[in-house]
């Protein structure tokens, strides 16, 4: 059941699923991987490698990763610690380069932008949540969400107007004039959230938004993404250790040592939901 | 691949950035405090250098300004007092500008053309270069250098010339120790300044120039000395007091006389005048300084041991109106004292000459015509009674003067018109002997208008006032045929009296010889007779014939007249004589020996009384009585002046009215009219109102009211306190009135205070500035900027960097945000601008203040009088500017680096 303190518009036509477990129902047809042809890729990847240098010592983080997301699609990275999640995280996120292969946004080559373009993609194309929130400590909840907007060029009173609205979909309307220091976690991570929402991205990117979150707060947000992912058609790519959120996705891949290990559909894991355990401690 | 659709990223409204990084400082305050403390810290040091280098050089202006005036009379002075030496000439040809007054002065003096001097202007201005290297050098390596020279100055050049083979016109270098100099030079790492050639070219142009340098020299010497001649402007006169005393057109025309030839433009002159003027009275101010007295009453008056006064507290003092007012006063109520030099002794013998009375003016008690003088000059007057008398009609005096002589008690009654002028009593006196009348009958007199001079009978203390008061008495009262006797008696008759009585009573060698020769006479016959024993009488006669034998004969030949033949005693004493002194007095000449004697004793008072009549004429001759062509001496003055002035034109009077004054006698009178001078000195001394209030303390018994010069002269009596007078006149010594008003005084106390305290800041100052140097600040100055500079820009660079390194993480969020690059960097610069405009202004205030306290501490109030407010509002602007421009660069370069890192290499780095 839905927390009050999450403050759920009540117009919410539909429920959020309270579980992995629970089966969403979906208003269009959820991404299968069969179909996966006639549906818009929004990121590709080809080749993609990085690798860190440290003195002599070579680390590859990131070893040649083909993939192809879809447009509406919610994708979890599963990944034991230190397998490159994070790094792939950066480079589909155009906030790192790679060393080898690329990366297609929408079919553009980030590689082939400039600083600039850069810029434009980051703020418009792609909402990034990191496990730190990031938030800008000085600035109020509200000023924090609109932020994105003022570099998209949206004048103050709409930007207001629109951060509101979204601060009211992640239910911090009422705390708009909080500095992230007056905020809990789950708090911060929602202004995240709705600051990642401010222009409308396709691409939701998520770097363990529950990492430093307890399990129910967790839970919040993760309905709170799949809510975007329902409602707005975002795109969202969630990197994760929380094995929860396997019910919710569309797709799961899991990445070990730099490489993909499995890429599946929902349905497929749900049903060796036993073993999942298993492989994540493999 | 698909064509970038993306277009250009927005960058928030330039509004909206600054209202960001308020937003951040403001959340940031601490730490952009710091920051902009770090900004203020730098900028204050540099605004504290710069305003103190400018503050230095304003004060170095103004300074010199200042000291231009100053420095401007010295070299008159200077120059006027002595030519200058070649170092100096070298200097002043060197500076002089083409056409310039030194250029025309030197041009006159040496009679050189326009070429010539322009030849040695140009060798002058090389020697300074080569004046320079050498004078750096120790004197050893100097010596070395330069074939073993002495000199320090442009002399020293002459080693290097060959004289046996140069003369006037062709220098001789000696090659030889050219050689050894350049061999030296090079040994020791010191190249000359110039090529060799140039030197030796210098060398051989300075050798065919000097005489012409001497011939400048000569010039202004002989100008020096023309200016010296008798009449002339410097003749036994210094310069300083010339150019302060002397009137403008005067000095103009005297000193650029052709024979004289100096050039003085007339506003250079009035400068130097006016300077001359502040010296020459600060002189005198600092002057006071000489009496002892003065530095007693300024250390009482500033509260300081005596040994601490010095000319710069009495400036200080004086430097008030109320000090100047005092030093004003205390030396015009010194006037009077300065100048009297006299010893203790002198002062106390004057003292005593003066209490002697020895000659007393009579004043007039009142109002009154002088009808009658009945004791006319020479006359002796008991005291008290009437020598004048005063009334309307002279009949009324007459017809009291006969009542009194019909009455034989003398006790008519005096008529209410008619009133005595009487003999005064001085001291002890009885009588009166009027020496001269200073007021004539039917004068009117006015109450204190001298009447008449007299001598009182009261025997003088000294042996001077003795021989003046015999003099006075000479002069105005005949001796009587009595006296003239006494004299010859006295024993004590002088050449000079003898050779007076001579002519007076027109008298033979013989008749002189006789009245010389006749008392001796007398007293070896009195001798003779005293010499008896009574047995001796009683032997011959039976009886005494007198208790005192001599008394018997000295009373025998004035009662009876020395007539022949004897009394009968007497020729019984003769024969008796011859009977007893037989060998010695053959009877025969013995007795006719006495017969002569008395003969001779028989004709001395006609001659006597001849001479007391000579007398009276000589007197009445001085008086003008008698007809003469000159001019009558007493009739002018009286004898006492006569006296005292003892002029030659006096003295030719006397010797023509037969009075001879010998030379002993000369000399006791002018000892004793210089005495009576001194005495008259010291009685002006009362007049200086320092002395009375001096005396009154030092004598509780007289209040400054009662300080008169006769009580100045009774105290001085004793030696004691003559001592005490001597003193404070030596304390006083050179404490003459200023001649200054108290304003004047303030105002060159002021200067002459403003002006060392310049000096002493000259020094400092001068230090700190080099005219050659940068914008006329000298090296120090210029490093110590630059050093500051730096300190400047590593701080700020440091506390920027701080500021963006710690805040890479929101750097890297901001670009996941879509942050351009540009926009973090606007950020940044504007941030750092912000501080940088918050940082400089509190530190240029802060800078301000401390260069100026620190100037003000330095140079004194000076500096402060000379705030260059356009100079400083300058510096200001440039530090605010350094301060800001500096704050963004600092910024740029981290802000630049954060920019362009990938997001997630920023967010890495903490
Ligand atoms: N900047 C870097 N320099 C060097 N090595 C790096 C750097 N970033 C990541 N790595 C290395 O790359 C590998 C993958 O790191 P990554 O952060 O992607 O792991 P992860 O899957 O996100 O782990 P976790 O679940 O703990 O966050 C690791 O071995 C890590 O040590
Ligand atoms: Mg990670």
């Amino acid at each position: 059941m839905p927390d009050p303190d999450t403050n759920l518009p009540s117009d919410s036509s539909r429920d959020i699923p309270a579980g992995p477990e629970t089966q969403t129902p979906k208003s269009h047809t959820p991404p299968q991987a069969n179909d996966a042809s006639q549906r818009a890729v929004i990121i590709r990847t080809r080749g993609l490698k990085k690798s860190y240098r440290m003195g002599e010592v070579v680390t590859h983080a990131l070893q040649g990763i083909d993939v192809e997301l879809y447009r509406g699609e919610f994708i979890i990275i599963l990944g034991p610690s230190g397998s490159g999640k994070s790094t792939f995280f950066n480079m589909v996120g155009g906030l790192d380069s790679p060393t080898e292969g690329r990366v297609f946004i929408d079919e553009v080559d980030v590689a082939q932008l400039n600083a600039i373009e850069l810029a434009f993609l980051r703020c418009r194309k792609i909402g990034y949540i990191f496990q730190t929130y990031n938030l800008v400590q000085y600035m109020t909840c509200l000023e924090n969400v609109t932020v994105p907007m003022a570099f998209a060029g949206v004048d103050a009173d709409e930007a207001r107007e629109r951060g509101l609205e979204l601060l009211d979909l992640v239910g911090l309307k009422e705390r708009w004039f909080h500095k992230p220091i007056e905020m809990s976690g789950g708090q911060q991570q929602r202004t995240a959230i709705a600051r990642s929402m401010a222009n409308l991205p396709s691409v939701l990117l998520c770097d363990e938004p529950t990492g430093n979150l307890d399990l129910k707060t967790g839970d919040e947000i993760h309905k709170i993404l799949r809510r975007l992912n329902v409602e707005r058609g975002v795109t969202v790519l969630c990197v994760t250790h929380d094995h929860r959120l396997i019910g919710m996705a569309d797709r799961i891949m899991w990445i070990r040592d730099g490489m993909i290990e499995r890429l599946a559909n929902r349905d497929e894991v749900t049903v060796e939901a036993g073993s999942i355990g298993g492989q994540e401690n493999a | 691949m698909k064509s970038v659709e993306v277009k250009r990223q927005h960058r928030p409204p330039l509004r909206r950035c600054v209202e960001l990084v308020l937003s951040g400082v403001k959340y940031r305050l601490f730490r952009a405090a710091i920051t902009v403390g770090i900004i203020a810290l730098a900028t204050a040091f540099l605004m504290t250098m710069l305003s103190e280098s400018v503050i230095t050089r304003r004060v170095a202006d103004a300074l010199e300004a200042e000291v231009a005036p100053r420095k401007m009379l010295q070299f008159w002075v200077g120059r006027l007092a002595e030519p200058p030496n070649l170092a100096e000439l070298s200097g002043t040809i060197a500076r002089a500008e083409r056409g310039g007054p030194r250029w025309n002065e030197m041009r006159a003096w040496a009679e050189l053309n326009d070429e010539q001097l322009g030849q040695l202007h140009d060798v002058a201005r090389r020697q300074q270069t080569y004046l320079t290297f050498f004078t750096q050098m120790t004197e050893a390596r100097r010596r070395r250098a330069l074939n073993g020279t002495r000199h320090s100055g442009p002399r020293m050049f002459g080693a290097l010339i060959d004289h046996e083979a140069s003369d006037a016109d062709t220098a001789r270098l000696n090659e030889d120790a050219l050689k050894r100099m350049t061999d030296y030079l090079s040994e020791i790492g010191k190249p000359l300044p110039t090529s060799l050639d140039a030197f030796e070219g210098f060398l051989r142009d300075w050798w065919t120039t000097r005489a012409w340098r001497e011939r400048v020299i000569a010039g202004h010497a002989e100008a020096i000395e023309t200016l010296n001649q008798p009449g002339r402007l410097l003749h036994e006169r210094e310069p300083l007091d010339v150019l302060a005393t002397t009137d403008a057109d005067a000095l103009h025309a005297a000193l650029s006389a052709d024979a004289v030839g100096f050039r003085i433009q007339r506003e250079d002159l009035q400068t130097v005048q006016r300077e001359a003027a502040y010296a020459h009275d600060a002189q005198r101010i600092e002057a006071a300084l000489n009496s002892s007295l003065l530095k007693a009453r300024l250390a009482e008056r500033r509260n300081i041991e005596p040994h601490e006064v010095n000319a710069r507290s009495l400036l200080e003092e004086v430097s008030s109106s109320s000090g100047a007012d005092w030093l004003v006063s205390l030396t015009d109520k010194a006037r009077g004292l300065g100048g009297a030099s006299l010893s203790t002794e002198r002062i106390h013998q004057a003292a005593l000459t003066e209490t002697d009375k020895a000659a007393v003016t009579v004043e007039a008690a009142r109002r009154g015509r002088l009808a009658k003088i009945v004791a006319g000059a020479g006359q002796t007057v008991a005291v008290h009674e009437p020598v004048a008398y005063l009334s309307e009609s002279d009949a009324g005096v007459e017809a009291y003067l006969e009542s009194l002589e019909a009455d034989a008690a003398r006790q008519a009654a005096r008529p209410e018109n008619v009133v005595p002028v009487v003999m005064t009593k001085v001291n002890t006196m009885s009588k009166g002997t009027i020496i001269s009348w200073h007021a004539a009958e039917g004068d009117t007199v006015e109450p204190g208008q001298i009447l008449f001079e007299m001598l009182p009978d009261t025997p003088p203390a000294t042996d001077t006032a003795k021989t003046f008061r015999r003099w006075i008495l000479r002069l105005c009262k005949p001796l009587t045929a009595d006296q003239v006797a006494e004299r010859f008696t006295s024993g004590s008759l002088g050449d000079a009296e003898r050779r007076e009585y001579r002519n007076w009573g027109e008298l033979t060698d013989a008749q002189m010889t006789l009245l010389v020769k006749l008392p001796a006479r007398t007293q070896s016959y009195l001798d003779f007779l005293a010499s008896m024993t009574p047995e001796q009488h009683l032997d011959n006669y039976g009886a005494f014939p007198a208790a005192d034998p001599a008394a018997a004969l000295r009373e025998a030949l004035r009662e009876q007249g020395v007539t022949l033949p004897l009394p009968g005693w007497m020729a019984q004493h003769v024969r008796f004589a011859e009977r007893w002194l037989g060998a010695a007095v053959p009877q025969e000449a013995g007795y006719r020996l006495f017969e002569h004697y008395l003969d001779d004793r028989r004709r001395a008072p006609a001659l006597h009384a001849r001479i007391a009549a000579g007398h009276a004429e000589a007197i009445a001759a001085l008086r003008g009585d008698a007809a003469s062509d000159e001019p009558a001496l007493l009739a002018e003055r009286s004898p006492v002046d006569l006296l005292a002035a003892a002029d030659e034109k006096a003295q030719a009077a006397l010797a023509r009215a037969e009075f001879h004054m010998g030379d002993k006698d000369l000399r006791k009178i002018q000892e004793h009219v210089g005495l009576k001078r001194d005495a008259e000195r010291l009685r002006t001394l009362v007049t200086a109102p320092l002395l009375r209030e001096e005396l009154a303390k030092h004598r509780n018994d007289l209040s400054e009211d009662d300080v008169t010069a006769d009580a100045l002269m009774r105290v001085a009596t004793d030696k004691a306190e003559a001592e005490w007078v001597n003193d404070l006149l030596g304390k006083v010594a050179s404490l003459k009135p200023l001649g200054l008003t108290a304003e004047r005084v303030e105002q060159v106390a002021e200067r002459q205070l403003a002006a060392r305290e310049l000096a002493e800041t000259e020094a400092e100052v001068s230090a700190l500035t080099v005219k050659t140097g940068f914008m006329g600040f000298s090296a120090r100055t210029i490093w110590l900027l630059v050093v500051s500079f730096i300190v400047c820009v590593v701080g700020i660079a440091n506390a920027m960097l701080m500021s963006v390194t710690e805040r890479f993480r929101e750097i890297a969020t901001m670009k996941c945000l879509g942050a351009t690059d540009g926009f973090i960097m606007i950020n940044f610069v504007l941030e750092s601008c912000l501080q940088g405009v918050a940082g400089s202004i509190i530190g240029l205030v802060l800078g301000l203040v401390l260069g100026i306290l620190r100037t003000a501490l330095q140079y004194g109030t000076t500096a402060l009088q000379q705030l260059p407010a356009v100079d400083l509002l300058a510096t200001a602007g440039l530090s605010f500017v350094i301060g800001v421009v500096i704050s963004a660069l600092a910024a740029v370069y981290p802000a630049w680096v954060a920019a362009r890192l990938a997001p997630m290499e920023a967010m890495r780095i903490e």
